[in-house]
């Protein structure tokens, strides 16, 4: 479980026009279920992932994971990442990339795990190229895959489908769908509202840094996540 | 030390890839062969005496800030650039553990490179010269270590730089430092330097070449030998102590939007 208290965040604090990245964003993200993240650009989804994660640090407000601080070594263990920026280099094998992320996540020897993933997105037959040399979505595919390796118990997904093609994307939504009922919990931020609709239990929106609305789509007709955030931007404006 | 020994071996695996090895491999034959060229001339007997310490001090102290400029340039800001710290520290690992893999990443790239490169092309060089060799192994292992210590403190130096500078620039600015402390410190402003305390203390700590000036008092047992590695430890503890304060301060999203 995320809990996340009346975090903000500016940058550029002391210029002319500072940011507010996020101002009093508060949510809970419960066990065992698949969270959307969904707002406009610059609405602050990064900002708060980036701030789970550690790579920022919050000016005020609480993050906790599993009642315990985010920033602890012991709850990074429990979390795994997609990034939305994948690393690319000439000099590393897809397979060394994945037992790397594999060994630091605390898995060493987890081959079997790998080969599993490997086979279920379609990625046999480039294990041993380099980073630098597979394709913009099967960089996409080798994050998610790292993000998965272990035994996480949260998975964070930054716009997970956005080099995806069609197929590897209803792959995916498959993928998720599995690992939905093994206790994991899943953050997934994505532009596209028939993808989160499709995949997620519940969805958050962020606009202005602020959490605004939380939907849940067991009480949401199919197709309605898309009016609803229509009906929100209008308010808004 | 477990995330330590993985990120190594993963630095280690990254950075020797088989054209590096191939270039490098070259570059050993070649040092290899012409270490061997006295033997093809034929030189006359001189009977000369040759000290393997004072050669192996000039042949280290030219290659290990070479090798350490080799290795270390763009260290870190290389690895912010390509997301390749976000996606370390998105894992269970501390950003010091992160630095201390570099540190010994880049030891470890050292001793391989002045053996191969520096050491054993001396030792076939002299055997090839034949000429009469003075090698007392336990002050030559000492005068190695000693010079590793000077490369540890290059490496601190570089990584710090690394941490502020972005890209490969930090290669240029560690250059122009070991160029300024070569030249000008040691050379034009030396005497200047022996009159003013302050402009003393100042060389020492931001020119640091303490543990190369301790190896040439070794044999004297002064107190010039211990002030001089104490200057050198100073100078070491400096800039680590700054390479982990930069590094927590670090933006590693710098290149994101």
């Amino acid at each position: 479980m995320i809990e996340i208290e009346n975090i903000t965040k500016t940058f550029k604090k002391y210029s002319k026009y500072p940011i507010k990245a996020l101002n009093n964003a508060s949510c809970t993200i419960g066990h065992n279920k698949v969270y959307g993240l969904i707002g406009a650009n610059g609405a602050g989804k990064t900002t708060l992932i980036r701030i789970i994660l550690g790579f920022e640090q919050q000016d005020s407000g609480t993050i906790s994971i599993n009642h315990k601080s985010n920033l602890l070594i012991d709850t990074k263990k429990l979390i795994g990442y997609q990034s939305d920026l994948p690393y690319i280099s000439k000099s590393v094998k897809l397979i060394d990339y994945l037992k790397m992320n594999s060994a630091l996540a605390g898995y060493n020897n987890n081959d079997s795990q790998i080969d599993e993933y490997l086979v279920k997105f379609k990625l046999t037959g480039s294990y041993t190229k380099s980073l630098a040399e597979l394709s913009k979505g099967m960089r996409q595919k080798a994050e998610i895959v790292s993000a998965f390796i272990g035994q996480p118990q949260i998975v964070i997904l930054d716009e997970p489908t956005a080099a995806l093609d069609p197929i590897a994307t209803l792959e995916l939504r498959e993928f998720i769908n599995s690992k939905r009922n093994t206790g994991i919990t899943i953050l997934f931020s994505s532009h596209h509202l028939s993808e989160v609709e499709h995949i997620c239990d519940n969805v958050l929106l962020i606009d202005s840094g602020q959490i605004h609305k939380e939907f849940e789509m067991a009480n949401i007709e199919k197709g309605a996540l898309e009016e609803e955030f229509r009906k929100f931007i209008t308010e808004q404006n | 030390m477990k995330n330590i020994s993985t990120l190594v071996y993963y630095d280690l695996k990254r950075f020797w890839i088989l054209r590096r090895i191939i270039i490098l491999s070259v570059f050993f034959v070649l040092a290899v062969l012409l270490s061997l060229l006295p033997l093809t001339i034929n030189l006359p007997n001189l009977k000369i005496e040759l000290n393997f310490n004072t050669i192996l001090q000039s042949v280290l102290s030219f290659f290990i800030p070479v090798f350490v400029l080799m290795f270390t340039g763009g260290i870190i800001s290389n690895d912010i650039r390509s997301y390749y710290l976000r996606t370390l520290l998105s894992r269970p690992i501390s950003k010091e553990e992160y630095l201390c893999s570099k540190y010994l990443f880049s030891i470890i790239n050292l001793i391989i490179t002045t053996i191969l490169f520096a050491i054993i092309p001396t030792l076939i060089g002299l055997y090839s010269y034949q000429a009469n060799v003075n090698l007392n192994i336990a002050t030559s292992l000492i005068t190695y270590i000693f010079y590793l210590i000077e490369g540890l403190l290059f490496i601190s130096i570089s990584i710090s730089l690394s941490t502020i500078v972005k890209g490969y620039f930090n290669i240029f600015i560690l250059a122009i430092w070991i160029f300024l402390e070569s030249t000008l410190i040691n050379g034009i402003l030396s005497n200047l330097v022996s009159f003013s305390k302050p402009l003393a203390i100042f060389s020492d700590f931001f020119f640091p070449a303490g543990f190369s000036e301790a190896v040439k008092l070794l044999d004297t047992h002064s107190i010039l030998f211990y002030e001089s590695i104490m200057w050198g430890l100073a100078s070491l503890t400096f800039f680590v102590s700054i390479s982990f304060y930069q590094i927590n301060k670090i933006n590693i999203d710098a290149n994101s939007d």
